[in-house]
Protein backbone atom coordinates (compact mmCIF):
# COMPACT_ATOMS: atom_id res chain seq x y z
CA UNK A 1 0.00 0.00 0.00
CA UNK A 2 1.33 3.47 -0.89
CA UNK A 3 1.20 5.90 1.98
CA UNK A 4 0.39 9.53 1.26
CA UNK A 5 2.95 11.94 2.69
CA UNK A 6 1.43 14.67 4.80
CA UNK A 7 2.07 18.21 3.45
CA UNK A 8 5.07 19.76 5.15
CA UNK A 9 4.14 23.03 6.86
CA UNK A 10 5.89 26.01 5.23
CA UNK A 11 8.37 27.77 7.51
CA UNK A 12 7.45 31.39 6.76
CA UNK A 13 9.06 34.28 8.61
CA UNK A 14 6.72 37.23 9.12
CA UNK A 15 8.60 40.23 7.76
CA UNK A 16 5.99 42.85 8.66
CA UNK A 17 7.36 43.99 12.06
CA UNK A 18 10.87 44.31 10.64
CA UNK A 19 9.68 46.41 7.69
CA UNK A 20 7.71 48.60 10.13
CA UNK A 21 10.83 49.20 12.21
CA UNK A 22 12.95 49.94 9.18
CA UNK A 23 10.41 52.49 7.93
CA UNK A 24 10.34 54.17 11.33
CA UNK A 25 14.14 54.43 11.34
CA UNK A 26 14.16 55.71 7.77
CA UNK A 27 11.68 58.47 8.55
CA UNK A 28 13.63 59.41 11.70
CA UNK A 29 16.91 59.83 9.84
CA UNK A 30 15.25 61.66 6.94
CA UNK A 31 13.75 64.19 9.36
CA UNK A 32 17.10 64.60 11.16
CA UNK A 33 18.89 65.22 7.88
CA UNK A 34 16.42 68.00 6.96
CA UNK A 35 16.67 69.70 10.34
CA UNK A 36 20.44 70.11 10.21
CA UNK A 37 20.33 72.45 7.20
CA UNK A 38 20.90 75.48 9.46
CA UNK A 39 24.18 77.32 8.94
CA UNK A 40 26.12 75.62 11.73
CA UNK A 41 29.82 76.00 11.12
CA UNK A 42 31.51 73.10 12.93
CA UNK A 43 34.67 75.12 13.71
CA UNK A 44 32.77 77.18 16.28
CA UNK A 45 32.96 75.95 19.88
CA UNK A 46 30.23 77.82 21.68
CA UNK A 47 30.71 79.14 25.22
CA UNK A 48 28.97 77.50 28.18
CA UNK A 49 25.96 79.25 29.75
CA UNK A 50 23.92 77.06 32.14
CA UNK A 51 21.07 79.61 32.16
CA UNK A 52 20.73 79.72 28.37
CA UNK A 53 17.32 78.63 27.10
CA UNK A 54 16.62 76.05 24.40
CA UNK A 55 14.56 77.90 21.75
CA UNK A 56 11.05 76.64 21.12
CA UNK A 57 10.90 78.12 17.63
CA UNK A 58 14.28 78.77 16.04
CA UNK A 59 12.83 80.04 12.76
CA UNK A 60 13.21 83.58 11.41
CA UNK A 61 16.86 83.85 12.30
CA UNK A 62 19.90 84.98 10.40
CA UNK A 63 23.07 83.21 11.49
CA UNK A 64 26.47 84.87 11.78
CA UNK A 65 29.40 82.61 12.64
CA UNK A 66 32.44 84.16 14.32
CA UNK A 67 35.29 81.66 14.32
CA UNK A 68 38.85 82.13 15.63
CA UNK A 69 40.99 84.19 13.24
CA UNK A 70 42.86 82.03 10.73
CA UNK A 71 40.16 79.38 10.38
CA UNK A 72 40.06 78.11 6.74
CA UNK A 73 36.90 78.99 4.82
CA UNK A 74 35.72 79.28 1.21
CA UNK A 75 38.11 81.65 -0.55
CA UNK A 76 40.75 81.90 2.18
CA UNK A 77 40.78 82.08 5.95
CA UNK A 78 39.16 84.32 8.51
CA UNK A 79 41.21 87.43 9.20
CA UNK A 80 40.90 90.83 10.88
CA UNK A 81 39.50 92.17 7.60
CA UNK A 82 36.99 89.40 7.00
CA UNK A 83 36.23 87.71 10.33
CA UNK A 84 32.58 86.77 9.74
CA UNK A 85 31.22 83.58 8.14
CA UNK A 86 27.73 83.62 6.65
CA UNK A 87 26.75 80.37 4.91
CA UNK A 88 30.42 79.49 4.51
CA UNK A 89 31.30 82.80 2.86
CA UNK A 90 33.82 85.18 4.38
CA UNK A 91 32.57 88.69 4.80
CA UNK A 92 33.50 92.00 6.40
CA UNK A 93 31.40 94.60 8.23
CA UNK A 94 29.89 96.36 5.14
CA UNK A 95 29.20 92.94 3.60
CA UNK A 96 27.41 91.88 6.76
CA UNK A 97 25.26 95.03 6.74
CA UNK A 98 24.34 94.30 3.12
CA UNK A 99 23.42 90.65 3.79
CA UNK A 100 21.32 91.54 6.85
CA UNK A 101 19.58 94.44 5.08
CA UNK A 102 18.58 92.21 2.16
CA UNK A 103 17.26 89.49 4.47
CA UNK A 104 15.39 92.13 6.48
CA UNK A 105 13.37 93.07 3.38
CA UNK A 106 11.81 89.59 3.23
CA UNK A 107 11.73 88.98 7.00
CA UNK A 108 10.84 92.15 8.92
CA UNK A 109 10.97 90.30 12.27
CA UNK A 110 14.48 89.02 11.64
CA UNK A 111 16.58 88.10 14.67
CA UNK A 112 20.31 87.62 14.45
CA UNK A 113 21.76 84.46 15.94
CA UNK A 114 25.48 84.92 16.58
CA UNK A 115 27.47 81.72 16.93
CA UNK A 116 30.63 83.10 18.49
CA UNK A 117 33.55 80.88 19.41
CA UNK A 118 34.30 80.90 23.14
CA UNK A 119 37.82 82.15 22.46
CA UNK A 120 36.81 84.93 20.03
CA UNK A 121 37.67 88.43 21.20
CA UNK A 122 34.98 90.98 21.89
CA UNK A 123 36.40 93.49 19.40
CA UNK A 124 35.23 91.19 16.57
CA UNK A 125 31.83 90.60 18.17
CA UNK A 126 31.50 94.37 18.65
CA UNK A 127 31.88 94.90 14.90
CA UNK A 128 29.15 92.32 14.21
CA UNK A 129 26.81 93.99 16.74
CA UNK A 130 27.49 97.35 15.11
CA UNK A 131 26.72 95.89 11.68
CA UNK A 132 23.38 94.56 12.99
CA UNK A 133 22.50 97.98 14.40
CA UNK A 134 23.46 99.69 11.12
CA UNK A 135 21.27 97.23 9.20
CA UNK A 136 18.35 97.88 11.57
CA UNK A 137 18.26 94.64 13.57
CA UNK A 138 18.23 95.18 17.33
CA UNK A 139 17.29 91.72 18.50
CA UNK A 140 20.42 89.63 18.86
CA UNK A 141 21.00 86.20 20.35
CA UNK A 142 24.28 84.59 21.37
CA UNK A 143 24.51 80.85 20.92
CA UNK A 144 25.70 78.82 23.92
CA UNK A 145 25.82 75.29 25.25
CA UNK A 146 24.03 74.62 28.52
CA UNK A 147 26.79 72.35 29.79
CA UNK A 148 30.18 70.97 28.85
CA UNK A 149 28.86 67.55 27.94
CA UNK A 150 25.42 68.37 26.57
CA UNK A 151 24.64 65.79 23.93
CA UNK A 152 21.73 64.79 21.75
CA UNK A 153 19.64 67.02 19.55
CA UNK A 154 20.18 67.48 15.86
CA UNK B 1 -18.73 15.31 -16.93
CA UNK B 2 -17.25 16.86 -13.82
CA UNK B 3 -14.53 19.37 -14.61
CA UNK B 4 -11.54 19.57 -12.32
CA UNK B 5 -11.07 23.01 -10.82
CA UNK B 6 -7.71 24.55 -11.51
CA UNK B 7 -5.76 25.57 -8.41
CA UNK B 8 -6.14 29.30 -7.90
CA UNK B 9 -2.85 31.10 -8.50
CA UNK B 10 -1.83 33.11 -5.43
CA UNK B 11 -1.27 36.82 -6.21
CA UNK B 12 1.86 37.53 -4.22
CA UNK B 13 3.88 40.75 -4.38
CA UNK B 14 7.59 40.26 -4.13
CA UNK B 15 8.74 42.61 -1.39
CA UNK B 16 12.46 41.93 -1.71
CA UNK B 17 13.45 44.81 -4.05
CA UNK B 18 11.50 47.29 -1.94
CA UNK B 19 13.15 46.13 1.24
CA UNK B 20 16.55 46.37 -0.48
CA UNK B 21 15.83 49.96 -1.48
CA UNK B 22 14.60 50.89 1.98
CA UNK B 23 17.71 49.41 3.58
CA UNK B 24 19.92 51.36 1.18
CA UNK B 25 18.10 54.60 2.02
CA UNK B 26 18.32 53.82 5.73
CA UNK B 27 22.05 53.23 5.57
CA UNK B 28 22.51 56.42 3.53
CA UNK B 29 20.66 58.61 6.03
CA UNK B 30 22.35 56.91 9.01
CA UNK B 31 25.77 57.61 7.55
CA UNK B 32 25.01 61.18 6.42
CA UNK B 33 23.31 62.30 9.63
CA UNK B 34 25.60 64.08 12.05
CA UNK B 35 24.36 64.69 15.55
CA UNK B 36 25.08 68.17 16.82
CA UNK B 37 24.94 69.28 20.41
CA UNK B 38 21.77 71.17 21.25
CA UNK B 39 22.43 74.90 21.14
CA UNK B 40 20.71 77.30 23.50
CA UNK B 41 19.93 81.02 23.41
CA UNK B 42 21.20 83.84 25.54
CA UNK B 43 19.70 87.01 24.16
CA UNK B 44 20.02 90.77 24.52
CA UNK B 45 18.56 93.78 22.76
CA UNK B 46 20.25 96.85 21.41
CA UNK B 47 18.77 100.19 22.47
CA UNK B 48 17.17 102.56 19.99
CA UNK B 49 13.87 100.87 19.14
CA UNK B 50 11.55 102.94 21.37
CA UNK B 51 8.80 104.83 19.57
CA UNK B 52 9.19 108.53 20.34
CA UNK B 53 5.43 109.09 20.52
CA UNK B 54 5.24 106.79 23.53
CA UNK B 55 6.31 107.85 26.97
CA UNK B 56 9.37 105.92 28.05
CA UNK B 57 10.28 105.04 31.61
CA UNK B 58 13.82 106.06 32.32
CA UNK B 59 15.48 102.82 33.34
CA UNK B 60 17.67 102.27 36.35
CA UNK B 61 20.89 101.51 34.53
CA UNK B 62 24.06 99.89 35.80
CA UNK B 63 27.22 99.35 33.81
CA UNK B 64 29.25 96.16 34.16
CA UNK B 65 32.82 96.44 32.95
CA UNK B 66 34.90 93.42 31.97
CA UNK B 67 38.66 93.76 31.75
CA UNK B 68 41.01 91.84 29.48
CA UNK B 69 41.94 89.48 32.35
CA UNK B 70 38.33 88.56 32.97
CA UNK B 71 37.83 90.77 36.06
CA UNK B 72 34.26 92.04 36.36
CA UNK B 73 33.49 95.45 37.86
CA UNK B 74 30.13 96.90 38.83
CA UNK B 75 30.24 100.46 40.20
CA UNK B 76 34.03 100.16 40.44
CA UNK B 77 33.73 97.17 42.75
CA UNK B 78 35.23 93.89 41.61
CA UNK B 79 33.01 90.83 41.74
CA UNK B 80 34.13 87.19 41.69
CA UNK B 81 37.44 85.76 40.52
CA UNK B 82 38.17 85.72 36.76
CA UNK B 83 38.03 81.92 36.78
CA UNK B 84 34.64 81.80 38.50
CA UNK B 85 32.09 81.19 35.75
CA UNK B 86 29.02 81.06 38.02
CA UNK B 87 29.67 84.53 39.52
CA UNK B 88 27.61 84.10 42.71
CA UNK B 89 28.55 87.52 44.15
CA UNK B 90 27.51 89.33 40.97
CA UNK B 91 24.24 87.38 40.74
CA UNK B 92 23.42 88.27 44.35
CA UNK B 93 24.08 91.98 43.74
CA UNK B 94 22.10 91.97 40.48
CA UNK B 95 19.10 90.37 42.21
CA UNK B 96 19.19 93.17 44.82
CA UNK B 97 19.47 95.73 42.02
CA UNK B 98 16.46 94.28 40.22
CA UNK B 99 14.39 94.18 43.40
CA UNK B 100 15.24 97.83 44.11
CA UNK B 101 14.32 98.85 40.58
CA UNK B 102 11.03 96.96 40.83
CA UNK B 103 10.26 98.66 44.14
CA UNK B 104 10.84 102.02 42.41
CA UNK B 105 8.70 100.86 39.46
CA UNK B 106 11.41 101.46 36.89
CA UNK B 107 12.91 98.87 34.57
CA UNK B 108 16.28 97.44 35.62
CA UNK B 109 18.81 97.72 32.84
CA UNK B 110 22.35 96.43 32.53
CA UNK B 111 24.92 97.69 30.04
CA UNK B 112 27.91 95.43 29.57
CA UNK B 113 31.13 97.15 28.55
CA UNK B 114 33.83 94.58 27.80
CA UNK B 115 37.34 95.59 26.77
CA UNK B 116 38.41 94.71 23.24
CA UNK B 117 40.39 91.59 24.09
CA UNK B 118 37.87 89.99 26.42
CA UNK B 119 37.03 86.41 25.41
CA UNK B 120 33.45 85.60 24.45
CA UNK B 121 33.20 83.02 27.26
CA UNK B 122 33.61 85.77 29.89
CA UNK B 123 30.99 87.97 28.17
CA UNK B 124 28.57 85.03 28.17
CA UNK B 125 29.37 84.40 31.88
CA UNK B 126 28.14 87.92 32.67
CA UNK B 127 25.06 87.50 30.43
CA UNK B 128 24.40 84.24 32.25
CA UNK B 129 24.59 86.07 35.61
CA UNK B 130 22.08 88.66 34.31
CA UNK B 131 19.73 85.84 33.25
CA UNK B 132 20.15 84.19 36.68
CA UNK B 133 19.15 87.51 38.28
CA UNK B 134 16.14 87.68 35.92
CA UNK B 135 17.24 90.93 34.33
CA UNK B 136 15.94 91.00 30.77
CA UNK B 137 17.10 94.47 29.67
CA UNK B 138 20.72 93.84 28.80
CA UNK B 139 22.68 95.71 26.19
CA UNK B 140 26.27 96.37 25.17
CA UNK B 141 28.49 99.41 25.00
CA UNK B 142 30.29 99.02 21.70
CA UNK B 143 31.08 102.58 20.64
CA UNK B 144 34.55 104.04 20.13
CA UNK B 145 34.48 105.60 23.58
CA UNK B 146 32.03 103.83 25.79
CA UNK B 147 28.95 105.16 24.15
CA UNK B 148 26.24 102.67 23.32
CA UNK B 149 25.14 102.16 19.78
Amino acid sequence: MKLKKPDEPEANVDMTPMIDCVFQLLIFFMVCATMSKVDLTPEVTLPIAPRAAIPENPSGRGVINIVPLGTPAAGGATSEDQPFLVYGQLTDEPGLVKVISERLKTEPNLRIYMRVDHNAEFKVVKRAIRACANAGVFDIIFGAFQSESAGGGT
Amino acid sequence: MKLKHKDNVKAEVDMTPMIDCVFLLLVFFMVSTTFNRQEADISFALPGTADQAESVDIPDEQIIQITENGNVFLNDLEYDAPADADMPELVKTLILFRQTAEANRVPAMITIAPEDNVKQQRVVDVLNACTAAKIANVTFAVGSGDEEI
